[in-house]
């Protein structure tokens, strides 16, 4: 009887283990299934759709519209409904319908040379940020990265971060624009709104969590350091102040050396080591 | 009983196992993940490549402490090549420092010295590496002037984390029938939104190379 029983199980083993490696990675989990059921605190698919016309500023009936839709991702940061409208990809927030993600294919030119200078770009970025953030004349936005991007055979184009700054730190409230370098349209919108829910004083002077950031590296030549204050959200509903401490030192044999250590701004203690690879 | 329950735990295992490296598989994909001691370990990378590769149908095989003259040598034989660890435009590093060129006249090890047809099975190679796609005669360039269908990189420093979780999601999207492009990009959107905080750590910068670069590589397939 036992022996049968072994059988059975090693069979059932093989069968099980065949099934499982057959089916792509996806089947196995919620990420990228079909979940078609409405969040049971936030919006549905349906008002999802509505919201990415209003987006777009789209005319059109809804019904007229190619969607499609991907399935949900789960994010530190929350979860997002995922669609595509002809070749445009959208994510849309599941609890406050808010777009999360734009990506706008027909922008992307296929001359890849840079046609329009920095600030045109950002112009055109502001503009369309002001539009579609809907408190970015109210917040204190700053303009913390703008960068040219070469994605080569992807063509080229400008980076903007706008961050959100109260007394100094970073908040979680930011967006990511980039603008085709040639056309000077918009090719994708990241953008995320998050109530700061808690006391922005470090305990942690800045020198110190610098000292501590330079002792995860060991020997290093020529340092150099960049640190901020930023809030943190290491897990879904939980916050952090944190100091984001940037160091790049000499290359050692054509190596870079550095990247960026996260420091507890209220005990000190080290959060990440994330040097460069 | 001990040796009943033991046959099953070995028969999961094994597997297990093949889930990862199937038995037969008339494409290969290397994965190449260092591991160079405290906070650089990027053997977990490879593993992760490895197992989505096998769910796309290749004969998928990862290893972290190998010198460079092991997975020089089974290039030619690669239909998927990725290395994520240390490196530069010009090169990357294994465990004991050893390194495969892009472009290196005086060591052998050097993707340019490979003869025309050598690596025109390859479909794609993965350079998870700072800077590998900077300059110009660099990893994703030389690769893809040698045979290579596509290649993909990055033209500015990344840090480990995020260079880490853009791999996993490069590899699940690549699997889920997404083109090379596609799946570099995208993986870039989730490597934003999941360290939202910390910022992109250089994976916006990711480039991509070559004639195949709007090609899905699932099912299984080698290069043209």
């Amino acid at each position: 009887m036992m022996k049968q029983f072994t059988k059975i199980s090693i069979i059932s083993v093989i069968i099980a283990s065949l099934v499982i490696a057959s089916f792509p990675a996806a089947a196995l989990t919620k990420e990228g299934g079909q979940d078609l059921s409405p969040s049971s605190t936030g919006i549905g698919i349906d008002e999802a759709k509505n919201r990415i016309v209003d987006f777009d500023g789209n005319s059109k009936n809804l019904n007229s519209l190619d969607f499609k839709y991907h399935g949900s991702i789960k994010f530190p940061y929350g979860e997002v409904y995922d669609f595509s409208e002809g070749k445009n990809r959208y994510y849309v927030n599941k609890e406050n319908g808010d777009i999360e993600f734009a990506y706008f294919s027909d922008a992307r030119s296929s001359s890849h040379r840079v046609h329009i200078d920095k600030q045109q770009a950002k112009n055109n970025a502001e503009i369309f940020a002001k539009e579609k953030y809907k408190t970015f004349i109210t917040r204190n936005m700053e303009l913390t990265e703008s960068t040219l991007i070469d994605h080569g055979a992807g063509g080229q184009e400008y980076a903007f971060v706008w961050s959100e700054k109260i007394n100094g730190v970073s908040t979680l409230n930011k967006i990511y624009i980039t603008v085709d370098s040639d056309n000077g349209k918009i090719i994708s919108y990241l953008a995320k709104e998050r109530e700061t829910k808690i006391n922005l004083e470090p305990n942690v002077r800045q020198s110190d969590a610098v000292r501590a950031a330079l002792e995860q590296f060991g020997n290093l030549k020529d340092s150099r350091t960049d640190a901020y204050l930023s809030l943190a959200c290491p897990e879904p509903d939980v916050q952090q102040l944190v100091w984001i401490v940037k160091v790049n030192a000499a290359p050692v044999d054509g190596l870079v050396q550095g990247g960026q250590v996260v420091v507890d701004a209220q005990n000190g203690k080290i959060i990440l080591f994330n040097p460069f690879n | 009983m001990r040796k009943n329950r033991l046959c099953v735990i070995l028969s999961a295992l094994l597997l297990a196992a093949m889930a990862v490296v199937p038995i037969a598989s008339a494409y290969r994909a290397d994965d190449w993940g260092p591991n160079y001691g405290y906070a650089n370990d990027f053997s977990n990378d490879a593993y992760n490549a490895a197992v989505q590769q096998s769910n796309m149908g290749y004969g998928a095989y990862y290893d972290s402490n190998v010198p460079a003259s092991s997975a020089w040598s089974n290039l030619p034989s690669d239909q998927v090549f990725s290395f994520n660890g240390h490196g530069n435009s010009g090169g990357i590093v294994f465990y004991d420092n050893s390194r495969i060129y892009a472009n290196n006249p005086s060591d052998q090890k050097s993707i340019s010295k490979l003869t025309s047809g050598q690596i025109n099975d390859l479909a794609l190679a993965v350079f998870v590496n700072c800077n590998s796609g900077s300059g110009g005669s660099n990893l994703l360039s030389t690769t893809v002037n040698r045979g290579g269908d596509a290649a993909v990189g990055f033209t500015g420093e990344i840090t480990k984390f995020q260079a880490d979780y853009w791999t996993q999601r490069f590899w699940y999207r690549l699997n889920q029938y997404s083109t090379i492009q596609d799946a570099a990009y995208y993986a870039k959107v989730d490597t934003l939104n999941t360290y939202w905080y910390l910022g992109s750590g250089g994976i916006d910068t990711v480039t991509w190379q070559g004639p195949g670069v709007s090609n899905t590589i699932k099912p299984a397939r080698a290069g043209s």
